[in-house]
């Protein structure tokens, strides 16, 4: 293999696939990166089998062929090398592909590029098709309740439906919290749509996504989902099981309901978490009129915060984890949010005011 | 004020019941008293070590953690009980309040040693001697145990004095230049805190008395071991600022349970059973403390006595059997091989909290786990530990079986 091109773009190409690079498998030719030219193309592959990423780009090619060398080398000498054009020649007879720079070069040893596992073939019609901003802000309202050592694999994904009247609905919990969010798509997709995506694959997608109008698009087999954006190319794993129905937990009557800044409740939260130890994690809000009382106290000191909020129904003294507050309020882009309440020990629903295609719930800490 | 406490005189008490266990059957015993007397586990059970011999056992080459068929041949005539742990626990509660009955500053160490701080009430009750042949006087009458008593300027020095004279001692330091004159030509060896493993150490820098210890480079010792060698060194030389904390005890950073077993057992779903059984034991006590803990650390140890310990940590604190089961399972399928006998199990829930709070799950399974335990408990509460188990406690390879 004989390649020409700009340092700048192979650099860019490897961070990109490095993501998908393991470094702790127990085959080593899974932490390379794997190299092939198609035409005036270079592709650059990396997967660990449960998660894949395929990027291209266009190079010079002078010898068409392949290269399979380790992605943490690849990925430091591609940043140090200078802004200039580099030339990537394999030699095949000793397994080495040097990167030449200004007269200069760096050899690095490759593994057999033939050991390297096939990336899965993509089916030939997308599932559906979306926008890029569409598709992260919807991540973002999720992302965080998804779990990630849970013994139910389910919880460790993303439910992602597409019902047969074109809605697309993200579900994630973690059994402690769960965030919802809906959107409706432009086309329909040609069929229903049921499966559970792993949360790590999703944070990687949210890292490459960009808040564009742009659509990309999703293919999905009977295991298997890849996201297409432009040149790169996820692939990942499903997660098998059954997701459960979400809509059993939400309360149907609420004792009270607050409506609050959202900035005001980050702030204060975050001012006690300063005070949070191994013994406390979990700080009270009262809901009453006029304004909500949020209050912790712990070994290093205590405090106690007023907020202005529009009130109706029962006052209620309720404990959450503050961490879980913060996460959950941080994911909603709203300025004002409203809380529901139906006691001290059920789902708290929180929903932003501007809309109605996303909502998060938090089970409060009873002591 | 800092000044203040630093130089101020502290007047600290260890009492040390002698032989504690053998002693408590001799005390409900007396015609055993002067006698060989011995406790030691079941051999039927495989925990047939001695645990504890009386003096006069002692003398003829009984050793604790000796196997007792040897302790037998040793000492054919003796006297042999199985432990009955609620009766050291019954003792040893009756020697401490006997002893907050001088001073209220009285820290259990162990079941048979208690540190009390006597600073404050030696205008009360007088000199030190005299508290010290009072307390041995009055735990000798009401409860019939016999003990050594050390007293000196802070604990080390009074834990030191305690092992001088055995049984029945007393020894006083009254300052720190009496435990170097007693103490530093004495082996390194003898000084609390130095194991076999340090001693080696410490032979190879050419220190062998606690006096070659106290003068050797305190650098060198904190390069070498840090923050515990800078202990070592102070415990060298009589230095130790720990104050009596009467609650030390009170609150638990651990909670585990071990059992031998009957009989090896080989592969996962018998090493579960008792896994679970454990885990059920742990989880009660846990409740009744009022704690939730995240660590859970599973020990397994095989017919060759080969050991294996390893413990992971979960997001959340809990104080359910399910979830601390879950846990000590997948340490179990990480580390171990199905096809290794297994002699001994023992689990523990650490990193203990107050439970003050309990995050349950939206799907409500967490409070039904947590309401099914604290009725188990009730049930136990009311009609006793074995009223109600777990089915499989009632299959082979059970520890609750028979």
């Amino acid at each position: 293999m004989h390649v020409t091109a700009p340092k700048t773009d192979l650099n860019t190409l490897t961070q990109i696939t490095m993501r998908a690079v393991s470094q702790r498998n127990p085959m080593p030719v899974l932490s390379c990166l794997l190299f092939e030219t198609n035409d005036n193309k270079l592709i650059m592959t990396a997967t660990d089998l449960e998660f894949g990423i395929r990027c291209s780009m266009p190079v010079e090619t002078v010898i068409e062929g392949s290269a399979a060398l380790p992605g943490k080398y690849v990925a430091s000498v591609l940043t140090r090398l200078p802004e200039v054009n580099i030339d990537v020649i394999t030699d095949l007879s000793t397994n080495t592909t040097s990167f030449s720079y200004d007269g200069s070069e760096m050899v690095l040893h490759g593994f057999p590029a033939e050991e390297f596992p096939r990336f899965p073939i993509l089916p030939e019609e997308p599932s559906f098709t979306i926008g890029q901003g569409v598709f992260k802000t919807m991540l973002k309202r999720v992302l965080f309740a998804v779990a990630h050592d849970e013994h139910r694999p389910v919880f460790n994904g993303i439910n992602i439906r597409i019902s047969d009247d074109g809605m697309l609905s993200m579900v994630a919990t973690d059994t402690r919290k769960l965030a919802v969010c809906e959107e409706r798509l432009e086309q329909l997709a040609g069929r229903v749509i049921n499966i559970i995506i792993p949360g790590k694959t999703l944070n990687e997608l949210y890292k490459v996504l960009e808040s564009v109008e742009d659509e990309f698009k999703v293919y999905i087999t009977d295991n298997k989902v890849f996201f297409e954006i432009d040149n790169i190319c996820l692939m990942s794993r499903l997660i098998a099981g059954q997701y459960p129905d979400y809509r059993i937990v939400i309360p149907n009557q609420c004792l009270c309901e607050v409506r609050a800044s959202v900035s005001a409740l980050i702030d204060a939260a975050e001012r006690a978490m300063l005070l949070v130890s191994a013994r406390r994690n979990v700080f009270n809000i009262k809901f009453q009129p006029d304004e909500l009382l949020v209050y912790f106290n712990s070994d290093s000191g205590r405090i106690r915060e007023e907020i202005v909020a529009q009130f109706s129904g029962e006052p209620l003294d309720v404990g959450f984890n503050i961490r879980f507050f913060i996460d959950l309020l941080k994911s909603a882009d709203t300025e004002e949010i409203i809380i529901k309440l139906s006691g001290y020990n059920s789902p708290a629903v929180f929903k932003p005011v501007d809309s109605e295609s996303y909502f998060s719930i938090l089970v409060p800490a009873i002591a | 004020m800092f000044g203040d406490v630093m130089s101020m005189k502290r007047v600290i008490l260890l009492a040390d019941m002698n032989s504690f266990f053998a002693s408590c059957h001799q005390a409900v015993q007396p015609e055993l008293q002067g006698k060989q007397v011995i406790v030691a586990g079941d051999p039927q059970k495989r925990t047939g070590i001695v645990l504890a011999a009386s003096y006069p056992a002692k003398d003829l080459g009984v050793k604790t953690g000796m196997a007792l068929w040897e302790a037998r041949a040793l000492c054919p005539q003796g006297y042999f009980f199985k432990p009955d742990y609620l009766l050291y626990v019954d003792t040893s509660t009756r020697i401490l309040k006997i002893m907050r009955d001088f001073t209220d500053l009285v820290e259990p160490f162990s079941i048979d040693e208690s540190f009390a701080d006597l600073t404050g009430v030696i205008h009360l009750w007088g000199p030190p001697e005299e508290i010290a042949l009072l307390l041995k006087a009055r735990i000798r009458s009401e409860v019939g145990v016999l003990c050594s008593v050390g007293i000196g300027p802070n604990k080390l020095a009074a834990k030191m004095a305690a092992g001088v004279q055995k049984p029945d001692g007393l020894t006083v330091l009254e300052t720190v230049d009496d435990f170097k004159r007693l103490f530093w030509p004495r082996p390194v060896r003898k000084l609390f805190g130095i194991g076999s493993r340090y001693e080696k150490h410490l032979r190879y820098y050419n220190v062998h008395t606690i006096g070659e210890l106290a003068a050797f480079s305190l650098d060198v010792l904190k390069k070498r071991w840090g923050k515990n060698g800078e202990m070592l060194w102070m415990c060298a030389n009589g230095m130790d600022s720990s104050p009596v904390v009467p609650t030390s005890l009170d609150i638990a950073k651990s909670i585990g349970q071990q059992r031998t077993l009957p009989r090896d057992i080989w592969g996962f779903d018998k090493i579960r059973v008792v896994i679970l059984e454990l885990c059920e034991m742990v989880g009660r006590r846990v409740r009744q403390g009022g704690y939730v803990g995240r660590t859970v650390s599973l020990t397994l140890r095989d017919s060759q006595m080969r050991f294996f310990s390893s413990s992971q940590s979960m997001s959340d604190n809990t104080d359910l059997p399910d979830e601390i089961y879950r846990i000590a399972c997948q340490i179990l399928y990480k580390h171990w091989d199905e096809t290794w006998a297994v002699r001994l199990v023992g689990l523990t829930l650490s990193n203990l909290v107050q439970r003050e709070h309990f995050q349950y799950d939206i799907f409500g399974e967490r409070m039904r786990l947590s309401n099914l335990a604290r009725a188990c408990d009730a049930i136990k509460d009311r009609f006793g530990e074995r009223a109600i188990m777990r089915g499989v406690s009632l299959t082979e390879g059970s520890i609750n079986r028979g």
